[in-house]
């Protein structure tokens, strides 16, 4: 059922006509059955907004208020950073390539102090090994004084005058 | 001359040849001789026992008349430093100087220290160039012997190169000793000083006296008071015993170190001296004066300033060189 004057029922309801087409709007209802139902749908549909009553609890808004603040209020440690792809990747990359340096220059400072600590003991062993290299001449040391004196040489001269040996 | 001056002056050196304990006939300072060669050592260290000889190492220094060297011997348990200070004091001899260091590993203390056996020994011989040195760091004994064998030759070689200047010592290792046994280093230093002491009162000068001095020698040097002495400085004539302990090359005219004591000769006790200074110290630059002030320690009741007054120069050999 449809009826040509039901769109402007909701404009009559609505107060929306002028004086003369709200007049004959009036005279059509009275005969027109469909306007009628429309004109009474529309205006318990009006009743029924009017009459609605929403459910304000204070402390749920309260609540509610403070839950709005508070998430203007994030921690730093819970706040969320929206960054380029790109910009991303530079920085895990950076990241990356820091750590490794780190580690290079851990590794590397761990070897040099390696080597310091060999070279510190390198003139221990250098003299350890001089000592060990050297002549034992234990067996010329009886506890005697070192003497000096001097003697003819021979005809043929110095140490190998004498028949020196090898 | 009156007997009394000939009394004071024979007193004077009598003196003197006591204060410098006998040394003054024996102050040899290396003459001018005429050796325009090289001077060489041959330094041979043979181990000798019933297999025979044995070269244990062989080298050759070589230098200017005067070329001093070290020898050192080192092994486990035992160090030598044998240091040879050498002059030609005439065209065929040598006059030898070595100091000996030996240090012997002795053991150990009961807080577990190191002990060491330590002596120093000085020789001063005159040797021909027919003749040789033998030093031997462990003594003469039964068994095996270590030698080193010092022997001098007059090299081929020229002292001066054609440009003038002093060829350098060298040393020539032909046979090193195993594991750095011995070690050899050599130097030239002058060795002949010319040492002017005088005498000043009160800023003028009263006696005086001079002597040719070799490095590491004591030399005793009379002050001969002049005829500006007072009868206080005529009557106490100051004794000198000095030394030049070292030279050192560390500007144009090097320096020398001198020490000296200074006596106070009185000749009416035939010969007697006193002390007046006693192991005093300096560092000379040759041809500079150097002064001591002797006021609180030489004729203090005179109220006079006495400065002591040293001019170090080289002898004319070393000046050329």
């Amino acid at each position: 059922m449809n009826c040509d004057f039901s769109e402007r029922v909701s404009l009559l309801i609505d107060r929306e006509l002028s004086p003369l087409e709200a007049e004959q709007i009036r005279e059509h209802l009275t005969g027109c059955r469909i306007c009628q139902q429309v004109e009474q749908d529309f205006l318990g549909l009006r009743h029924q907004i009017k009459s609605y009553e929403p459910d304000t609890d204070p402390i749920a808004q309260r609540q509610t208020l403070w839950r709005v603040l508070a998430s203007q209020n994030v921690p730093l440690w819970r706040r969320k950073i929206a960054l380029p792809a790109p910009v991303f990747a530079l920085v895990v990359v950076a990241l990356v390539a820091f750590g490794a340096w780190s580690v290079f220059v851990r590794t590397n400072y761990q070897q040099t102090r390696q080597l310091d600590k060999r070279v510190s003991k390198a003139p221990v062993e250098a003299t350890a090994n001089a000592e060990a290299g050297a002549m034992d001449l234990s067996r010329f040391d009886r506890g005697e004084r070192a003497i000096l004196y001097k003697e003819r040489r021979s005809e043929m001269g110095g140490a190998f005058g004498k028949g020196a040996g090898r | 001359m009156k007997a009394r001056t000939k009394t004071v002056l024979f007193a004077l050196l009598m003196s003197t040849l006591l204060m410098a304990g006998g040394r003054l006939h024996s102050v040899s300072v290396a003459v001018e001789v005429p050796a325009a060669k090289r001077i060489r050592f041959q330094v041979a260290t043979i181990e000798e026992g019933a297999g025979g000889r044995k070269v244990i190492s062989n080298a050759t220094i070589e230098g200017p008349p005067g070329t001093d060297f070290v020898v050192d011997l080192q092994s486990r348990r035992f160090k030598m430093n044998a240091r040879f200070l050498t002059d030609l004091i005439s065209p065929g001899e040598l006059k030898i100087r070595a100091k000996l260091n030996t240090r012997r590993f002795y053991g150990y203390s009961q807080n577990n220290l190191p002990l060491f056996e330590e002596d120093n020994q000085s020789e001063t011989l005159r040797l021909g160039f027919e003749e040789q040195l033998v030093l031997m760091p462990f003594g003469k004994g039964s068994g095996d012997l270590l030698k080193v064998e010092v022997t001098p030759l007059m090299s081929d070689q020229h002292v001066y190169l054609t440009s003038g200047e002093m060829q350098p010592p060298a040393i020539n290792i032909s046979e090193p000793g195993p594991g750095g046994l011995i070690t050899i280093h050599a130097l030239k230093i002058p060795h002949d000083f010319e040492v002017e002491a005088v005498l000043l009162e009160n800023g003028r000068e009263v006696a005086q006296g001079s002597s040719l001095c070799l490095i590491e020698e004591a030399q005793g040097i009379l002050l001969q008071p002049n005829n500006r002495a007072s009868s206080d400085v005529a009557n106490n004539p100051v004794g000198i015993n000095l030394t030049i302990t070292g030279y050192e090359r560390n500007n144009p005219l090097g320096e020398a170190a001198i020490t000296f004591d200074v006596h106070r000769i009185n000749p009416q006790e035939n010969s007697a001296s006193q002390p007046v200074a006693l192991n005093w110290a300096g560092i000379a630059v040759p041809g500079s004066a150097i002064d001591y002030d002797l006021s609180d320690h030489y004729l203090k009741s005179t109220g006079k300033k006495y400065e002591l007054r040293f001019m170090v120069r080289l002898a004319a050999r070393d000046a050329a060189n």
